[in-house]
Formats: C-alpha cells, sequence, structure tokens
C-alpha cells in the first residue's frame, strides 16, 4: 500500500477508537459447506449406486478363466458387468457373482443365458479368438421372458443360435445321438436350414434329446407331420428290400446332420409351435416303417424254416404292405407236434382302406371273416440274393378249411406252406428225399450180378471164337465152303453177264454149246 | 461478537477471527460427510484389455499388503485412511477444547501438529493425478479416477481448511474462563 502523502501515520492514541459495533451472534453462512458438502457426497454416492445394477450369480462346471474383479460380462460386446467374486460351492460347482450395470437389469430374465467365451473349435468352426488376448469373458444372451431373475446355471457350451434370432426352436427325441452335435446342420434339400443346438441325455427313458433351431425363412416347411432323420454317416441297410447305401453331405458325414421330409402334397398349410417335440428317426428308412395307430396282432405258425425273416420285415397283401413282423422266436409246445415255430405280426387295419366299418373289433372280424374265405399267411422270400423273408398273405384257393382260433392269449392266423423259391426248395428236397428212399443198394447188386452174366456170355464167345483156328475141321469145312460159293458166284457172275448180252441165252443156252434153232427170224 | 473496523482503511478488525469455531465445526463436519464416500467408492479405475477393475482406497491398501508391500501399504494406509481420520478427531477434539479449555499447552501442540500434517494427506490424490495422466494407452490400459478421488480430495482440503480457520487462542480464552472457577 502506498502511503497518502498528505496524511500521516496516525498515533495509536491520536487514532480516533474503532466504532464497535455489536452484531447479532447468528448463524455463520460457513454452514453452507457441510451442506454441500453432504450433497455432494450423497450426489457421488447416488451416481456410483445407481450405475451400478443388481448383484447375480451364476454357477459354472469350472472357473476356467474367470478372474474376480476382471472379467467382464458382455452382451453383444458392450459391456453390462463385472465379476465380483468366484467361490466353490459345497457341491464343487463355481458360484460367480457378478455385479451388473444398472442398464442390464432388462436383460436378467428367466431364460437368459450366460456362458463363458473361451477360444473353442467346434462343429460350428473356431470361436473366441478375440479371448486369447482379452481373457474370457461372459457372454449374456438376454432372454425373452417377463419375469426377472438373480440365479443363473452357466452354460458350458455356448448355445448355437441367440435367443433373439427369428425362427422355430424344435426338440427332436432319438434312440440313438447317432453322431449329431450341438452345431450339427439341419439340411433340407441340401440346403442348411437350422442347427442343432443343444444334446442331453434323457436318463429316464435312455433317449437323446435335441434342442434344434430352424431358421425363420425356412419354418413354414415343417409341418406337425414332419418326419426327421438322422443323416450322419453311412447308412448301409441289406433287407427284403434289396441293398441300399445312404449317405448324407461330406459335412454331415463328418459333423452329423439332420434332414426331414417334404410336406406331402395337398397337406394343410399348419404351422408347428415353438418347442414341439419330434421324433428323430436313426434313417429315412426308419421313417418310412409302420407307425401303428391300432394294431392287431396275429400268431402265426410255420413249420418251415423263417431263416431270413427278421423282426419289422413287411407283411403284404399281393404286394401291399399291410403290416410288420414283430418277431419269431421258438416255443416249445408240448401239444404241438410238429414243432411249428410262432412268428407274431401286427396289422394296420388303418392300411386296408375303406372297411365296411372299422374299429378295433370290426377289423378283427374283417379278417376272421376273409380267413373263412381262404385267406392264409405264407413265408415268401422277398430278396434271393439276401434271403430276407416276408409274410405274404394272400387267398388261397386249395385251402383247408380253418378259422382264425385264440390260443394261450394269442390268436393264431392259418398260415400256407409257401409258395416261391421256398416251395422249389420244398419240392426239391422232397425230391432228394425219394432219391434218398429208392432201393439204391439192391439196384446196384442187380446191376452186378447182370454184369457177371455179362462177363461170362463174353467168356463163351470167346470160347467159341478160339475155336476158329487154321487147323480146326471147321476152320477147313468153312473155308472149302468159302471156296465153293466164291466159284458159284463166279459162275453167277457170268451168268448174269451172259444174260445182260443175250437175254434168250436162257432159253437158248450159251452160243456155241447148244446151236440156236434154225430158220426163224434170221 | 464484536466488529470493529479500521478508521482509516474500515478494515474489519476482530480480536478473535470470526466465527472461527463456527467455521472449524462446519468445515470438519463437512470433511467428515465427505469421508465415507471417499472411503466407500473406488479411487482408480483401470481399464485394460483383460478387463476394467475398480479400486478403493481400503482395497488398495489390502492388496498391497497382500502382495507383500507391507511399507507401500503402511505409508498408504496412514496417508490415506490414517490421518484424515486422525485429523478429523484431532480438530474435533480442538473444538470442545476452546469450548470447554481444558489442557491449553497440549491442545496448542496438538494444532500445530494437524495443521502440519494436513498437507501430506494429499499423496493419494496426487497418485491418482500423475497415474491418471500418464497412463493412457487407450485401449491397451487407461486410469481414470473414481468417484472417490474427489471426495478425498475434498476431505483433504475441508481439514486443511478448518485448521486453518481454527484460532487457537479460543483454547486459552475458555482456559482463562475456566480457570476462575477451578
Amino acid at each position: 500500500m502506498t502511503p497518502d502523502p498528505s496524511s500521516r501515520p496516525v498515533a495509536a492514541s491520536d487514532a480516533p477508537r474503532p466504532t464497535v459495533r455489536k452484531k447479532k451472534t447468528g448463524f455463520s453462512a460457513v454452514w453452507i459447506i457441510p451442506v454441500v458438502a453432504a450433497l455432494f457426497g450423497l450426489w457421488l454416492t447416488w451416481k456410483y449406486y445407481s450405475a451400478r445394477g443388481p448383484e447375480v450369480t451364476v454357477r459354472f462346471e469350472t472357473a476356467e478363466g474367470i478372474v474376480a474383479g476382471k472379467t467382464p460380462v458382455l452382451c453383444r460386446s458392450v459391456n453390462i458387468g463385472t465379476v465380483d467374486k468366484v467361490t466353490l460351492t459345497d457341491r464343487l460347482k463355481v458360484m460367480v457373482t457378478m455385479q451388473m450395470t444398472s442398464e442390464a437389469e432388462d436383460l436378467l430374465k428367466q431364460d437368459t443365458q450366460i456362458w463363458v467365451v473361451r477360444p473353442r473349435y467346434g462343429a460350428s468352426g473356431i470361436s473366441g479368438l478375440s479371448t486369447i488376448v482379452s481373457g474370457n469373458y461372459l457372454e449374456l444372451e438376454p432372454g425373452l421372458s417377463k419375469d426377472p431373475r438373480d440365479h443363473f446355471i452357466g452354460l458350458e457350451q455356448p448355445p448355437v443360435t441367440p435367443k433373439g434370432v427369428p425362427g422355430l426352436h424344435l426338440k427332436f427325441i432319438a434312440d440313438d445321438a447317432g453322431g449329431v452335435d450341438p452345431g450339427s446342420p439341419i439340411t433340407y434339400k441340401g440346403l442348411s436350414v437350422g442347427k442343432i443346438e443343444k444334446r442331453t441325455f434323457l436318463g429316464k427313458t435312455g433317449q437323446v434329446e435335441f434342442d434344434a433351431f430352424i431358421d425363420v425363412l425356412y419354418a413354414g416347411l415343417v409341418h406337425p407331420d414332419t418326419k426327421f432323420w438322422n443323416i450322419s454317416g453311412i447308412d448301409l441297410e441289406v433287407g427284403a428290400n434289396g441293398i441300399k447305401l445312404r449317405t448324407g453331405t461330406i459335412g454331415a458325414l463328418l459333423l452329423g446332420g439332420i434332414t426331414f421330409s417334404e410336406p406331402k402334397p395337398g397337406a394343410p398349410e399348419s404351422s408347428v409351435a415353438d418347442g414341439t417335440a419330434f421324433k428323430l428317426y436313426d434313417s429315412f428308412e426308419d421313417t418310412t416303417k409302420f407307425v401303428m395307430q391300432n394294431p392287431l396282432s396275429y400268431l402265426l405258425l410255420f413249420t418251415e424254416s423263417v431263416r431270413g425273416l427278421n423282426p419289422d420285415a413287411p407283411v403284404e397283401f399281393r404286394g401291399i404292405r399291410i403290416g410288420t413282423v414283430e418277431g419269431a422266436s421258438f416255443r416249445y409246445l408240448p401239444d404241438d407236434i410238429d414243432r411249428r415255430v410262432p412268428v407274431m405280426i401286427k396289422l394296420d387295419p388303418d392300411l386296408i382302406t375303406e372297411l365296411p366299418s372299422t374299429g378295433y373289433d370290426a377289423s378283427r372280424d374283417f379278417i376272421a371273416e376273409n380267413v373263412a374265405k381262404g385267406l392264409r399267411a405264407s413265408l415268401k422270400s422277398g430278396n434271393l440274393l439276401t434271403g430276407q423273408m416276408f409274410i405274404d398273405l394272400d387267398f388261397q384257393k386249395d385251402a383247408k378249411p380253418d378259422e382264425v382260433r385264440p390260443f394261450g392269449g394269442y390268436v393264431i392266423l392259418p398260415t400256407a406252406p409257401s409258395g416261391g423259391l421256398a416251395q422249389i426248395q420244398e419240392q426239391a428236397s422232397a425230391l432228394l428225399a425219394k432219391l434218398q428212399a429208392l432201393p439204391l443198394e439192391k439196384t446196384i447188386n442187380n446191376a452186378s450180378d447182370a454184369l457177371a452174366s455179362i462177363k461170362g456170355a463174353a467168356d463163351d464167345l470167346k470160347k467159341t471164337a478160339s475155336g476158329f483156328n487154321d487147323h480146326s475141321p471147321l476152320y477147313h469145312d468153312l473155308s472149302e465152303t468159302l471156296r465153293q460159293l466164291d466159284e458159284t458166284l463166279r459162275s453167277l457172275r457170268s451168268l448174269t453177264s451172259t444174260l445182260d448180252r443175250k437175254p434168250n441165252s436162257i432159253i437158248f443156252g450159251k452160243p456155241g454149246s447148244v446151236p440156236p434153232p434154225k430158220g426163224s427170224n434170221h | 461478537m464484536e466488529l470493529e473496523h479500521c478508521p482509516r482503511c474500515h478494515a474489519r478488525l476482530h480480536l478473535r477471527n470470526p466465527a472461527s469455531l463456527q467455521r472449524t465445526i462446519a468445515l470438519t463436519f463437512a470433511s467428515l460427510l465427505l469421508y465415507f464416500p471417499a472411503n466407500l467408492l473406488p479411487i482408480l479405475k483401470v481399464e485394460s484389455i483383460t478387463g476394467a477393475q475398480a479400486n478403493t482406497i481400503v482395497g488398495g491398501v489390502i492388496q498391497f499388503w497382500q502382495t507383500g508391500d507391507y511399507p507401500v501399504a503402511i505409508i498408504i494406509f496412514s496417508a490415506s485412511v490414517m490421518i484424515p481420520v486422525l485429523k478429523i478427531l484431532a480438530l474435533s477434539w480442538l473444538c470442545y477444547a476452546a469450548k470447554v479449555g481444558h489442557h491449553p499447552h497440549g491442545m496448542t501442540r496438538l494444532y500445530r501438529v494437524t495443521e502440519l500434517v494436513g498437507r501430506w494427506s494429499m499423496v493419494d490424490v496426487f497418485v491418482v493425478a500423475i497415474l491418471v495422466a500418464v497412463v493412457q494407452l487407450g485401449s491397451v490400459i487407461s486410469i481414470h479416477p473414481g468417484p472417490a478421488a474427489v471426495s478425498f480430495a475434498s476431505v483433504v482440503i475441508l481439514t486443511m481448511l478448518a485448521a486453518i480457520s481454527f484460532d487457537p487462542r479460543l483454547i486459552w480464552d475458555a482456559a482463562g474462563e475456566a480457570e476462575p472457577n477451578e
């Protein structure tokens, strides 16, 4: 401060007394500071905690690559949370506690899926390569359900298709997984239309369940009566219908695959609801097998060999399949003298169209009626090469009158001897039996006797011939006779030549020897 | 309270710092309020390609302790946790002493120490400031201050202001008033 020249410093004593005013001791303005501090602190806390969403737990089999406080939770590559804690449960599962952001709250629904993204090689290719650098992370696929959830069971395998992708989710039930894995394609006429997402083993029934996804473009191809079958690997079948080799694409060979049938022409447009379960057939052949609604069981008793008659062999009526062979097994029946082999068959009355009346009893009556008219079952060879047999039902003209009979809880349908190859075989064997029954030994003995007598005759002949040597009187006589005969013949020749020249010589004699009579025609 | 003005420059004249005690109490209280977010919220957010990580002061101390860096843990703990607490406690005690007037000698020494030690609490804030400024490598690793950093800085500044605004003569005043009664 520059001192004012006009005013000298004032001595303390000279200085006027400072005016003293009493001020009300009120509230100091400084109290604004703690108020502001409180507000600021509250705001910070609120801001921090409002950015924090719910805390959720996920159960995994292993915590491989999950680091507490580091591993992020991503949804479509957007960070929506962090793993907070990784603990081991008493059942040796891994419990991962995640701190989600507030935006993630709407994503945590009942059907939300969470899995660990790590480098994988699977049916659908290589995935998660970026995690080699960045470390593993948890991927969250939001659910469509409305009910919230805060405890999840993590997926060990990432779902093949995201939840939100439009399409059809189906379930397949198969007896055998048959090389179909998650990621295996579902093809339709060679086009990939979907994928298998999950494979689970149903312990109760011993079957395998697949979760599958069909792209929305092709969802319309699936009808309630669509049949799905496995095209994994090579399907070689030798049956009554010959040898069949069936393979899918190379991809399907390697990865397994499923395909399905075309909708039947004229089938009504009917869609399939999400989550519908279909039976997955092992092969295309299986799809053509009968699924009988109310089958009629009959027992056939055959005296012939049933070799080549396999279960599932067809039962045909004049070439039209109306049933299936259930199986054949020999059961010792003390009453049965013929030791006939029982074969169980199932007929599907639904395949016999335009029956006079339908229903189980009506169908049974219909069969019984026709049996009375001569309907018989017989074994026929379906394939000469493989020897597969089938059951043929047909009317036999010369059938003995018979009828269906109940027998020990079964119904016996009368059988007839088989025609075709089996019949030929039977006749041939009958012929052989006859041949065998011939008195062959006796015949041979007779023949040898005959040969012996022939030999005797030959000996005699030899003896006779040995009599003709040049010293025997017979030989001499014979040669003499022959000489005379020769002479006679010679004279006979001269006679004939004379006769040729002069036919009248027979009357007038040889010229010279007898003079011809004079004077007639000279 | 008496309020006087200088006749020459009309500046306010006080026998004692005006509203000293009230200011100190208010600032101490404010720093106490902010002490909670400063310790409960993360002070540092580390974002690297391996994920994001947020640490509180105590979390950091525990981490250093667990990894065996005991000296660092002790330094951070004393500078960032203990000193602010002790300062707030000391200021409160001083305010109480200014009213009651116990042990004026000891209290004055306490005041000196409090004033001296105050700035060292800023170690944490300095560390955060330096890290945030230096470690910015884009997507590889980057460090951001957490909400606690501001709170913590506020706590330290408020305690320092509180210590400055405290008038130690009040202790003697109170002691003088109290003595005749004894």
